[in-house]
């Protein structure tokens, strides 16, 4: 299948071309990719798209090491409006 | 990256090396600002202007784009004492070159469409920029590569000695290297690195949270609105003031805190809720939004403030250029304009007087 159309992302729209280009440049970890294609970075925050860019890396560069196929997890853990951050009780 | 680029262009060979890629650290984390006004004017403007001719020179056409933008900001004014400040401020640039205009609290509501009626007003900064770090920096390993420069990418330094010939030899468990030149250039790893040749440098990290919402192109901000005020207490989290910008894909990215020596990434609830609570008082129609994502970046700060760059007052060949705090893409390109003219020629600036690492580091 053409890689310019096998999308990997599909929040921000972003083609297996464009993870290979990243990993062809010189990054190793899923974080480094993230940054240079935006890969990770839309709505679902790398739920769907994490270990397929970890699995193209493993598969281009062989095994990894945890800290460099995960994505750094961050909250919140969906989409949360800023008035209910706002509201939350903290307890 | 910027003092490679500038030593290879002076003929000089060079190796980065680099714990992780090119965007792992605070260059990777930030929002690639290039903050020319400011409060109080100063060094760091200074920095950052001679920096913005630098950007602009590689940004045409040496570099290709990196989406170099002079969108100004707003500085953004809650007081009238504030605005009486402001005032004064710029009757105190006029004819210095910087570009500062008042804004009424009218003027400023059509600027900045859904900002709040409260405000007293606004200073525009015109020649305030941004650009995109990653297209930046890769550019630049671009360029630095032409010019023959080198990699090291995912090495960690462990070890740095000195042969009795006076060459550093640099061991990162994948390779061995040697040079009469080391610079440490390290951001926040620039502590650990200096005391790996017996040298304290007063580099500590600085924690700043950005919340990032979902895309609004409805709410496009057309420049980057800043808080007037500096970062104060809030109720229960870190101190914060005010930073709102829009993304180029759309996304709204809202800081910041100021924390003290705090070098875990982890989140704080209630820093971003008072990040959140003050970005409602300029913004009220930020309550309807979504947020995605909210991040940690480490600022490299040092323990004044000011940068770090020039020649070690003990180590012969060691050089810094680090401690740039928030100021990073603000001060990158003359910082490393200054220091390898300082190494390729032997010339000093008068200008680096100021950022002597002679001031922590005394023999």
């Amino acid at each position: 299948m053409d890689s310019d159309k096998l999308v990997v992302c599909r929040c921000e729209d972003v083609t297996l071309a464009e993870v290979l280009a990243a990993i062809r440049e010189g990054a190793r970890d899923v974080n480094s990719i993230k940054r240079l294609t935006r890969a990770g970075m839309g709505l679902c925050q790398g739920c769907i798209c994490e270990s397929l860019l970890e699995g193209i890396l493993r598969a281009e560069c062989g095994a990894l090491p945890a800290a460099k196929a995960f994505l750094t997890a961050r909250p919140p853990l969906s989409p949360i409006g800023v008035i209910d951050i706002l509201n939350a009780k903290t307890s | 990256m910027c003092v490679a680029y500038y030593l290879v262009k002076a003929g000089l060979r060079t190796l980065n090396i680099d714990q992780g890629y090119i965007t792992a650290g605070t260059s990777g984390a930030g929002n690639g600002n290039i903050i020319v006004g400011n409060r109080q004017p100063g060094l760091l403007a200074e920095l950052a202007r001679r920096s913005l001719l630098e950007y602009e020179r590689m940004g045409n056409g040496e570099m290709g784009d990196f989406e170099l933008e002079r969108n100004g900001s707003y500085l953004l004014l809650e007081t009238e004492a504030q605005a009486e400040e402001a005032r004064q401020l710029i009757a105190r640039q006029e004819g210095r070159g910087l570009s500062l205009a008042y804004l009424s609290a009218g003027e400023l509501a059509e600027a900045v469409p859904g900002v709040s009626a409260k405000l007293a007003g606004a200073v525009y900064c015109r020649d305030d920029c941004s650009l995109n770090p990653l297209l930046f920096l890769r550019a630049l390993r671009r360029r630095i590569q032409d010019h023959g420069g080198g990699f090291a990418f995912y090495e960690k330094v462990g070890k740095i000695q000195r042969t009795p010939s006076g060459l550093f030899c640099v061991y990162t468990g994948a390779g061995t290297y040697r040079s009469p030149v080391v610079v440490d250039c390290a951001g926040v790893q620039a502590r650990p690195i200096a005391s790996l040749l017996g040298e304290q440098v007063p580099v500590a990290p600085n924690k700043g949270h950005i919340v990032v919402t979902e895309k609004v192109p409805h709410l496009r901000i057309p420049a980057k609105l800043r808080d007037w005020a500096d970062a104060s207490d809030s109720q229960e989290g870190e101190p914060v003031n005010t930073v709102i910008e829009s993304t180029a894909a759309g996304n709204l990215l809202i800081g910041k805190s100021e924390a003290g020596t705090e070098s875990s990434a982890s989140v704080s609830l209630p820093t971003v809720r008072a990040i959140l609570d003050r970005a409602l008082r300029f913004l009220p129609c930020l309550r309807e939004v979504k947020v995605i994502r909210i991040y940690t970046g480490l600022r490299p700060r040092s323990g004044d403030g000011l940068p770090i760059i020039g020649a070690s007052a003990i180590t012969a060949g060691l050089y810094y250029a680090c401690g740039h705090g928030g100021d990073g893409v603000s001060s990158a390109p003359e910082t490393g304009r200054l220091l390898s003219r300082r190494i390729a020629e032997g010339r000093s600036e008068r200008i680096m007087r100021e950022f002597a690492p002679a001031r922590f580091i005394k023999p």
